[in-house]
Parts: C-alpha cells; structure tokens; sequence
C-alpha cells in the first residue's frame, strides 16, 4: 500500500513536469478494439485461441494486434488453471520512450508497429457463485495471470476481480454482464506499484448457444514510467498517467465436444 | 403444486393399415432389466414379450431396447422406468423415470404417445429423445430433441405448440411452458443407435450439460 501512495506521488509530481523529455499523455484518446475468441470444449479442458486488434488512430497509439492461444484446465468447480502464449505487436513499454539519434535531439516514442514479441502466461482463476444474492445467477471470479515478456524480459501480474450476472431464460444463458477491475502490478520494471489498472464493463449476447457477441468499455490508465534511455541521458524520473477510453467489439465462439 | 399430466403424442400422418403382432418384445439388453408385470418382479431376457401393463426397470449403466410392433422402437436408458399403456392402433408409454430414445419406422401404423409426468405435449416425428431433467420448483423438466423428420409439441391446456424441426430441442420447463427450439450442444454426444449389430447402443449422455454451470464460463 506504501508503493502504491508513493506511485500516486510520483505520478502527481509529473503531473507537473512539462519537459521536452518528459512523455505528453494525450487526452480524449478512444481506442477501438475488436476480437474474436474460438473456445473449445473437451472435458475439464478448454482451449481457447483469441485474435485481438486494436483499430489505428491516426498516430497517437500502435497498431496494436495480438494472438493468444492455450487453455484452461478445470481443477476443481471452483478453479482453473491456465497456459497460454501470446504473440503480439504494436506494444508500448516505458523505454520506448527515446531520444532521437539525429539533431537536433528530440524525444519521441519509437515505432512498435513492425515488433513481435512473445509472451507467456500463467492464469489461476478462482470463481464462486453468489446464489444469495437477488437474481441468484451472479459469479465473482478473481482472475490472477503472471505474464513474461521474453522481448525485455518484463513480467508482471495480473489481477481482475470481476462480478458477472448471468440473465437465464429457458435453462440457458441469454446474457452476461460483468463489471470488472483489472490491475497490472510489474515485477521488474516501472517506478509504480501499478502500471495499468482499468474498471470495464461487459456485456455479452449469446446470440445462438456456439456465437456470443460481446460489447465492452473500459476506461484504461497507464503509468509510463521512465524510460532506460531517459534515466541514462538526463537522469529524470518521472511517471505519467496516460488514460483512454477503450471501446470494443467481440465475437466468441464456443464449441463443445 | 398441482402435478400436471405430460402426454407426448406422436401421430404420424403416413400411416398404413396394415395391423402388426399386437405384441411388444425385448430385442435387447444390457446390465440389470427388470420386468415388473402382472406377476412378480422378473429379469428380462431378449425375446419376452411385452404387453399393456408391463414395466420395464433399467439398473444403472444398464440399457433396453425394445420393439412395439406397430413400426416402433424405443431405447432405454440406464435408470429408466417405462410402462406400456396399450399396443397396437394406439399404443402408448408412460415414462416414469430416466430418459428413452424413439425410433419410428417410415410405416408405423396408428399413433403413438409418451406420456411423462410434467405438462402435456404432443409430438409428431421420427426420431426423437425425451429424458427428465433436474427437479426445480418441485416439477422436473422434461427435455426433447429430434434427430430426424419433425415433432409437434404442444401443451393442450394451454393451447402453446411449438415445431420442433431435425436436429434442435425443446424444454418443458418445470412441466409448464415449452420453450422456443435451439440447438442444444449437448445433444450432439448423444448416442442414437439402436442397432446393437451396427455399434454401441449404451447412451452415457449427462442431462447435467443441458443446464448452464456458470463456473464453467471464460471468455478470455
């Protein structure tokens, strides 16, 4: 809790800097995303294979894509356990925030759009239904991932409570809407206890019982924290707060064997 | 709350006249069969006869496979009670328990019914499942999915019918109200054959798929 406050201190303190150096966070940025997720069922084993695309925005962010494929394992009722692996590129980490070779001397963020990187992950998913409450369908699962980026070696984990109602008419799911918080503390990098957190909100249409259509916001910030290439030159430290609209568009389907 | 008499009646519109051995016999078993006739209580053996007012007990992982003599053959499953009502021009089963499988030949003569113990529904088809569900409210649900030709569904007291085309399902829902036909994924594992010459007959499909477990869903 201590890192976290100095986090927000430090975050606030750059709030103030306006420097050349210092990263700028763009305002009223809105990021569309659209996925599609293919899940397929075979006994307690889930494999899942999720193509994710982020729609250009004229410069402000990467062109963000990425490809995950894994599977979950069901423990037991309550838990599942995961692996996955991601390739993704387009992703922007704190060094890429660098100083421009050629005079005169500028700061910029470096082109990620070409990058792949590799990304390994492990899940543990806890989930408990809430029958007390009123509607009786609701879930809480607490989403925990570690992540190992093996491009720069940055890990991090990922924790998302998420409250999920799932509206039932004739014995199967019609609808699901979830709330959720998703947080990433890094491990290894950064100077704040979290580098992105996000509340979103989901809904989720299961249009026939294999085709589900997700709708979701989230309203995401990120701390950019000083690059490697900032800390060497200048020896400034400094953390900015980076927020965005995120809207998506999803299709999930669902295969069972 | 007031048990409701299920009728499932399936009334072909081919039929022909011609009037078969108005006699039901066994044509095939696994594991522990009991028949509970007018007598005692006696295993089932292939080749009995069956007539109105005999019932046929499976034990679990145990099957039956019986032959109306009207063009009609039903599956039983493990821990299925059935009870034939009458045979020939109308012959009709009760199905007290567990979950049966029916197979209607092109040239069945007269009708056909199952009757269950929630709503009433009248079905019209070839190849079609019923089975109990979970008990909730106190009513079981009954589950029925066509597998070839077409089913009428239908609750006469409240007059709703529902058409239920190959390969979707119905649930009548606490033995009350049909619901609109889907596909049910869960029905693909379903075991249709009733040829033991052909391949296994044992049908081992958990009717727990066919309710949504809301700890079983990820979408990420």
């Amino acid at each position: 809790m201590k890192g976290f406050m100095v986090g927000i201190g430090l975050v606030l303190a750059a709030a103030c800097v306006e420097a050349d150096n210092v990263p700028v966070a763009p305002t009223g940025v809105v990021e569309l995303q659209g996925r599609t997720q293919l899940v397929a069922t075979i006994g307690s084993f889930d494999l899942l294979a999720e193509a994710l695309g982020r729609l250009p925005d004229a410069g402000t962010l990467p062109d963000f894509t990425s490809l995950t494929v894994g599977g979950y394992y069901r423990v037991i009722p309550n838990l599942k356990v995961g692996v996955f692996y991601r390739v993704q590129v387009g992703a922007r980490h704190d060094d890429d925030w660098v100083q421009n070779s050629s005079p005169p001397p500028d700061w910029m963020w470096q082109d990620t759009n070409g990058r792949l990187e590799n990304i390994l992950m492990l899940d543990a998913s806890p989930r408990f239904q809430l029958s007390f409450l009123p509607g009786e369908n609701w879930v809480l699962m607490v989403k925990t991932r570690y992540l190992y980026n093996t491009f720069d070696g940055e890990q991090s984990i990922m924790a998302r409570p998420e409250l999920t109602y799932f509206w039932i008419q004739d014995r199967i799911p019609l609808l699901n809407v979830s709330l959720s918080y998703e947080m990433y503390f890094p491990l290894n990098f950064g100077d704040t206890l979290l580098y992105q957190a996000y509340p979103y909100l989901t809904v989720l249409w299961h249009a026939t019982p294999e085709l589900g259509v997700e709708l979701g916001g989230a309203y995401k910030t990120t701390i950019w924290s000083t690059s490697a290439m900032e800390r060497a030159i200048d020896g400034v430290v400094y953390s900015v707060p980076f927020s965005s609209l995120v809207l998506s568009l999803g299709l999930v389907w669902t295969l069972g064997f | 709350m007031k048990r409701l008499t299920v009728w499932i009646l399936l009334i072909l519109l081919a039929a022909v006249p011609t009037v078969y051995a108005i006699q039901g016999q066994v044509t095939y078993t696994e594991g522990d069969v009991t028949l509970r006739g007018t007598g005692a209580d006696r295993d089932v053996a292939i080749g009995d006869a069956l007539g109105p007012g005999d019932v046929i007990v499976t034990g679990a992982a145990s099957l039956a496979i019986i032959d109306l003599a009207n063009g009609t053959t039903v599956k039983l499953r493990e821990k299925t009670t059935l009870a034939i009502d009458s045979l020939g021009a109308a012959t009709a089963v009760t199905l007290r328990a567990g979950a049966v499988f029916t197979s209607i030949a092109q040239k069945l003569t007269g009708s056909f019914s199952v009757r269950t113990t929630s709503a009433v529904a009248g079905v019209r088809g070839t190849e079609f499942f019923v089975a109990y569900g979970r008990s909730i409210d106190a009513e079981p649900d009954v589950w029925l999915c066509v597998n070839r030709g077409s089913v009428e569904v239908s609750i006469p007291q409240s007059g709703q019918t529902v058409l239920v085309n190959e390969g979707l399902g119905i649930n009548i829902v606490g033995g009350t109200s049909i619901t609109a036909p889907h596909r049910y994924p869960w029905t693909r594992g379903l075991n249709w054959n009733i040829d033991p010459v052909a391949g296994k007959v044992q049908d081992a499909t958990s009717l727990d798929q066919a309710y949504t477990d809301l700890l079983n869903q990820d979408y990420d």
